[in-house]
C-alpha cells in the first residue's frame, strides 16, 4: 500500500456528525468549568468541615478535661496535625490539578514523572511508618481516656484499657497500612505507564 | 460562571476537527469521546491565556488535545501494547456510527491496534503536518519524526495487512 494512500483514507473518514456549533461547545466548556468548581469547592469544604469538627471535638474534650494536663497536650499535638495534614492536603492536591497540559508530548510526560516521582519518593521514606502509627496511637488514646473517664496517667495501670488499646491499635493500623500500600501501588502503577509512554517518545 | 472570550470560542469552533480526531484515535466508545472533549475544551480554555504564539494555534491544540488523552486513558488499557500483530476489536457499533464507511472503519480499526504514542505520531503524519510541527507538538527532534513515522507507518500497514485490507 502506498503512503498516499493511507492519507486518501484517512480523508474517508468522516466526522461532520460530531461537529458542534459555537454554542454548543460554549455549553460543554461551561458544563465541564461549572463541575470542576464544584468538585474543587466539594473538597475544600469537605476537607475544612472534617477538620473544624476534629479540632472542636478535641477543644471541647480538652475543655471537659481541664484538669488532665497531659490529656490537653495530647489533644493540643492532634490538632496541630490535624491542621498540618489540611494545609498540606489541599496543597498538594491543588499542585496535582494545576499541572498545565499545553506543552509537546515529551515535555509534559516528563513534568508528570517528576511529579509522581516526587509523591512515590515522599510515600516510600520511612515517615508515614513513623507517622502513621503516632497519630493512630495519639488519636485512640484521647478517645480511650475521655470516654472511659479516666486520667491519661491512669490508662498503662489498667490491664484492661492496655488490652483494648493493643486490639484497636492493631486492627486500626492494619486498616491504614493496607489503604496506604494501595494508593502506593496505584501511584507505581501510574508511574510506570507514563515512563514506558515516555521511553517510546 | 462567566465565560465570554469570543475569540476563544471562534477558534475551538474552527479547530474543533483537531479534537474530534484525537479523541477519535483515543477512545473507541461514544461516550467516552465526549467525556475528552469537554476535558480537552477545558484544558484549551485553562491555557488559552498562556498562548503566546497564535501563529501555532493548530500545535497548540494538538498538545493539549494528545496529552489530555493520554492523562485519561486508563492504566489496564494502557499496558496492552501491540506492536506487530493486532486483535480484531468487537464492540465498534459507536465508533461505526462515526465512520463513513469500511474502508475508514478498517484503517480506524488499525490505529486503535498502535500504541499510544504511535497513534499520535500517525495522527499527525496522515493529517499532513510537517515535521517541524509534528517535532513542537510531540517535543522530539525533527531527524526523530521521520524515523518515528516509518516504524508507526509499518506497523499500521502491517494491521491493516491484518484485517485484510491492502496488499
Amino acid at each position: 500500500m502506498e503512503n498516499n494512500e493511507l492519507i486518501k483514507l484517512w480523508k474517508t473518514v468522516d466526522i461532520s456528525k460530531e461537529q458542534k456549533t459555537e454554542k454548543e461547545l460554549m455549553l460543554l466548556l461551561k458544563f465541564k468549568a461549572r463541575s470542576i468548581l464544584y468538585k474543587h469547592s466539594a473538597i475544600l469544604i469537605a476537607s475544612a468541615l472534617i477538620s473544624l469538627v476534629i479540632i472542636t471535638l478535641l477543644i471541647l474534650a480538652s475543655f471537659k478535661r481541664f484538669d488532665d494536663s497531659l490529656f490537653i497536650i495530647n489533644n493540643i499535638v492532634l490538632g496541630i496535625i490535624t491542621l498540618i495534614s489540611l494545609i498540606f492536603g489541599i496543597s498538594s492536591w491543588y499542585r496535582l490539578q494545576k499541572s498545565a497540559t499545553d506543552k509537546p508530548v515529551k515535555i509534559w510526560l516528563k513534568e508528570k514523572i517528576a511529579l509522581l516521582k516526587n509523591s512515590e519518593k515522599s510515600l516510600a521514606s520511612k515517615l508515614p511508618f513513623i507517622f502513621i502509627p503516632f497519630i493512630y496511637f495519639l488519636t485512640v488514646l484521647s478517645i480511650h481516656v475521655y470516654f472511659e473517664n479516666i486520667q491519661f496517667a491512669d490508662i498503662f495501670k489498667d490491664e484492661e484499657s492496655v488490652f483494648g488499646l493493643l486490639v484497636g491499635a492493631t486492627v486500626g493500623l492494619f486498616v491504614s497500612f493496607y489503604i496506604f500500600k494501595k494508593i502506593k501501588k496505584q501511584l507505581s502503577e501510574n508511574l510506570a505507564f507514563l515512563e514506558k509512554l515516555y521511553g517510546r517518545l | 460562571m462567566k465565560i465570554e472570550n469570543n475569540e476563544f470560542l471562534k477558534i475551538l469552533t474552527k479547530y474543533q476537527g483537531i479534537l474530534h480526531k484525537v479523541s477519535l484515535i483515543y477512545f473507541r466508545n461514544k461516550s467516552d469521546r465526549e467525556d475528552i472533549l469537554q476535558e480537552i475544551i477545558y484544558q484549551l480554555w485553562k491555557s488559552f491565556p498562556n498562548l503566546k504564539n497564535k501563529d501555532s494555534i493548530g500545535s497548540w491544540i494538538y498538545s493539549v488535545s494528545i496529552n489530555t488523552s493520554l492523562s485519561r486513558i486508563k492504566k489496564k488499557s494502557l499496558v496492552e501494547y501491540r506492536d506487530t500483530v493486532p486483535e480484531i476489536s468487537d464492540g465498534l457499533s459507536d465508533l461505526n456510527k462515526a465512520v463513513k464507511d469500511d474502508i475508514s472503519e478498517h484503517l480506524l480499526n488499525a490505529i486503535h491496534n498502535l500504541d499510544d504514542i504511535n497513534k499520535s505520531v500517525i495522527l499527525l503524519y496522515l493529517e499532513e503536518k510537517s515535521y517541524d510541527e509534528i517535532a513542537a507538538i510531540l517535543g522530539v527532534s525533527k531527524s526523530n519524526v521521520g524515523v518515528r513515522i516509518n516504524r508507526a507507518k509499518k506497523i499500521l500497514k502491517e494491521n491493516l495487512k491484518y484485517l485484510n485490507y491492502g496488499k
